[in-house]
């Protein structure tokens, strides 16, 4: 069962990497290697559309090491824990 | 270069700081003995005067330590992005026949692990200060390198051809480039600058890491993020901070809760792709800089330079030359003043590289006669500004990054299931691009699946962010644009309707990207006339006081959030196209031109001054407008327009017919236009969206055809050429109208055989045997009556 906030992830991911469907992005999908490849530009985009449609404070060093970045849940929760 | 820059440290006060990475910190007075000590470490690796080495590493005190070591140890250094994956790596290391890479501990497994030869990986890992008594060890450098034996750098650049190149700049034309740098944007020893921009990138090396170290200014180094970046400017009292336009916009944009205090950021310079002017607009307001935008490209180093002012930003803009730089603009001499249409530029500079590594050919169409042939079209205005219109080269700026389409068209025609492709690029709103795919497959494919093959094969940069896939990459009225116009041939011929699905999935696209820029900047004019339909339909519908929501049924099942977005986008977009008519109203199109620019203008050009006729075709855009922008931009003769009519005539060189009352129009318009196109004029047919055509269909004889075969009938029945121009809102707000490649399949001797026997090419027959009274007969003889009207008049001539 995915999250509002889950749900709201993908949507944002698709939106930012300008894939076509969102069948094909579930909450396992990776974000970098081996899954969707986002490169560092399209994730830098990412955040600050995270940052926007959350009202929250991203950084991608904070990101990196938290490995927030692995998987679309894994950002999701991520973003969970921001908004407290 | 790099003697000079050893010397210079020694002036500086040895307690100064060079590099800063982290917590670790290099100083002046140490650099010295760790480029003797690392110079060292790679004789002992036989690394000699003369051999290549290659760099691939983020930005770190290792990269920069590398740089000045190999170049002390007189190797030339190939620059290589540390994105690149491990296959691409090989083949540079090849190319470059370079003795060694240095790279990290953890990216040598990885490229070993990919088949990169162990024996050529050399890790560089936590480099530490080194006291003079290591620097005294047996295994120190003999001082083989004297003046003028330094290697010099090999940079990377994408070629139009599939092929990657490598661009060879001696030691000489290195320093060159340096010193223009100092005349211009002089770096000092209390300078400190944070290195955002990648080493590999030729800015990034040559101004930011070498300009800099050479000045003795501190260097910052840490991968970019909005937030971090911003702080470290903030907490390190930063005074330089070169980026990439797509880097200041997401800094622009970001919703700091603090206003970060730059007051210490003396120089905010914008390298790497054009700076629109909103990217600008938004920085200065957001941190009160205005950024400075440093023009060059790999081959060329700093060409111009410009700072944006507030309320100064003029589209094109890119400032003056360099100092020692010279601007020239093909067909026009020196001065480039030849009205404000665009002309291919030269750069003539000290810093000029010197050719590609091993491609003699593409050398020897960029590098000519002491220039470079930059590939950019733009002009020079009477104050020595220079503006730039668009680029008559295929090639793609991600981020600042080139990107050759045929690369990475080559790469996706080896997936099984591909069967053609065209990549192309897709405008952001920091005026770069995205690369987009478009498609004809087997079998059904994923866009992951896709992505995935790309990724694993090429930089993931390079690799499309859109997948579009069609039937046909043929469905429109240029096929593929980057071939020459004999070769779309076939592609007029394949030509067919759409099926509702293909169309579906492009309603689909447009809904949820494209939207925001009507009439889309796609090299393919199918496509952009395509979405100037959708969209037109939409702002229609909106215009009759349809809401959001019952617009929404065009979208399925997107969610309402979206369709609402997408309809205040179209609301916005009426409002601008509202503004823009009270502007027109009031100043004319005087008034107009500075919120327009045009992109190939240089086709029209080039068929006035040969006196050659031809029929530009358009849609969805007033005629008056489009034919007044064309004519102010090209420096045709003005318009005269007859009020109340539905002609516009240019006087000698275009006829402008608006098919607004009736479809007959268009038919009188073929009639008028075969005289005047005989005449060598050039003729324009506008096109409203409700009657006489459309982007989905073209009425010729009063019968409805396809638009692609509509064009190709005009084609067949003028034997002109034909030219789609397509307009749309570009992401900085400026109108950009855009001149495709001509449409010319020789004329009526390759209609299509089917054509023959449709009732519109039977009426097409019909008025021209009534039109040519003394040679009845099929289009085949009226084509031959037209070419032998053609001799007939050369000879009059």
């Amino acid at each position: 069962m995915e999250s509002s906030t889950q749900q709201r992830v993908i949507e944002i991911v698709l939106a930012t990497a300008g894939l076509n469907s969102a069948t094909q992005v579930t909450a396992e999908t990776q974000l970098l290697n081996g899954g969707l490849s986002l490169d560092s530009v399209v994730v830098l985009e990412l955040l600050l559309a995270l940052e926007k449609e959350f009202k929250i404070e991203l950084n991608a060093q904070e990101l990196f090491e938290a490995q927030a970045l692995k998987t679309v849940s894994s950002l999701a929760g991520f973003v969970d824990k921001k908004l407290g | 270069m790099i003697d000079k820059m050893l010397e210079r440290f020694a002036f500086f006060q040895p307690g100064f700081t060079a590099l800063v990475q982290g917590n670790r910190v290099v100083r002046y007075g140490e650099l010295p003995r760790m480029i003797e000590s690392l110079g060292s470490r790679l004789y002992a690796d036989g690394v000699r005067p003369g051999h290549t080495i290659a760099v691939r590493m983020p930005n770190s005190i290792e990269t920069a330590l590398s740089v000045l070591a190999g170049a002390r140890l007189g190797a030339r250094i190939l620059m290589l992005d540390y994105t690149l994956k491990p296959g691409e790596v090989d083949a540079y290391r090849c190319k470059a026949d370079a003795v060694k890479i240095l790279c990290a501990g953890p990216d040598a497994e990885n490229l070993a692990r990919h088949g990169v030869p162990a024996g050529v990986l050399l890790t560089v890992d936590a480099i530490q200060p080194v006291t003079a008594e290591m620097a005294d060890s047996p295994q120190a450098a003999p001082n083989e390198v004297g003046p003028g034996r330094e290697g010099g750098f090999l940079l990377l650049s994408s070629g139009t051809t599939g092929t990657p190149k490598i661009v060879v700049r001696t030691a000489a034309q290195t320093e060159a480039a340096l010193d223009i740098f100092d005349s211009t944007l002089p770096v000092g020893t209390g300078d400190r600058v944070l290195c955002t921009m990648p080493f590999f990138h030729s800015f990034g090396l040559l101004y930011v890491l070498l300009t800099s170290l050479r000045s003795g200014a501190q260097l910052h180094m840490e991968p970019f993020s909005p937030r971090t970046t911003a702080a470290t400017v903030e907490r390190n009292r930063i005074t330089i901070l070169p980026a990439a336009p797509f880097m200041l916009r997401l800094m622009a944009e970001t919703p700091f809760s603090k206003r970060p205090d730059f007051s210490s950021l003396r120089l905010a310079v914008s390298a790497g792709s054009a700076l629109p002017a909103a990217v600008a607009a938004g920085f200065l307001e957001q941190f009160g800089v205005a950024i400075t935008q440093s023009y060059g490209s790999t081959e060329t180093g700093p060409a111009a330079v410009g700072r944006m002012e507030p309320g100064a930003a003029r589209p094109g803009w890119i400032g003056k030359p360099y100092a020692g730089v010279v601007f020239e603009f093909a067909g026009s001499g020196a001065a480039g003043e030849s009205g404000k249409q665009g002309l291919p530029i030269s750069v003539r500079s000290p810093a000029n590289a010197a050719g590609y590594l091993g491609d003699a050919a593409a050398s020897a169409g960029v590098f000519r006669d002491g220039a470079v042939l930059t590939g950019d079209l733009g002009y020079r205005d009477g104050a020595g500004e220079i503006f730039i219109l668009g680029r008559e080269r295929p090639m793609l700026n991600v981020a600042g990054k080139k990107v050759s389409p045929a690369e990475v068209e080559a790469c996706l025609r080896t997936h099984p299931q591909v069967v053609d492709v065209l990549v192309q690029g897709v405008p952001t709103p920091a005026g770069d691009e995205r690369v987009r795919a478009v498609l004809v497959c087997r079998l059904p494919v994923t866009d992951l699946e896709l992505r995935q093959f790309c990724t694993e094969r090429l930089a993931d940069f390079k690799a499309p962010r859109e997948f579009v896939f069609v039937d046909n990459l043929s469905e429109g009225p240029l096929g593929k644009t980057r071939l020459p116009p004999t070769a779309s041939t076939g592609a007029v011929r394949k030509a067919r309707l759409p099926r509702k699905s293909w169309l579906r999935r492009r309603i689909e696209l447009a809904a949820t990207r494209i939207l925001c820029l009507p009439f889309h900047i796609a090299p393919n004019s199918a496509f952009a006339m395509k979405y100037a339909d959708i969209s037109g339909r939409l702002r229609y519908r909106l215009s009759l006081g349809e809401t959001p929501e019952s617009v929404r049924h065009v979208f399925g099942d997107m969610p309402a959030r979206r369709a609402g977005e997408i309809a205040m986008e179209i609301t916005i977009q009426s409002q601008k196209a509202k503004l823009l008519t009270c502007r027109a109203a009031s100043s004319g199109i005087d008034g107009l031109l500075p919120l327009v620019r045009c992109r190939g203008g240089e086709r029209l050009l080039d068929l006035h001054e040969k006196g050659q006729g031809a029929i530009v075709i358009f849609a969805h855009m007033g005629p008056r407008f489009v034919s007044g922008i064309l004519t102010a931009k090209l420096g045709i003769p003005s318009l005269q327009v007859r009020r109340g009519g539905v002609r516009i005539r240019l006087p000698e060189t275009m006829e402008v017919w608006f098919a607004d009352d009736s479809q007959d129009r268009v038919t009188l318009f073929l009639k008028r236009a075969v005289e005047y196109i005989r005449s060598g004029r050039v003729v324009v047919l506008a096109l409203d969206g409700k009657q006489g055509g459309s982007s989905e269909s073209l009425t010729i004889m009063g019968q409805t055809q396809h638009f692609s075969r509509g064009i190709g009938l005009l084609n067949s029945i003028t034997g002109a050429p034909v030219i789609p121009v397509s307009g749309y809102w570009a992401p900085d707000g400026m109108i950009e109208i855009v001149v495709h490649e001509p449409l010319d399949i020789g004329g009526s001797a390759n209609v299509p055989k089917g054509e023959r026997g449709s009732a519109a090419m039977k009426a097409a027959v019909k008025w021209m045997e009534s039109l040519v009274r003394e040679r009845p007969g099929d289009l085949r003889s009226l084509s031959r009556f037209i070419e032998g009207q053609e001799l007939a008049d050369r000879k009059d001539v």
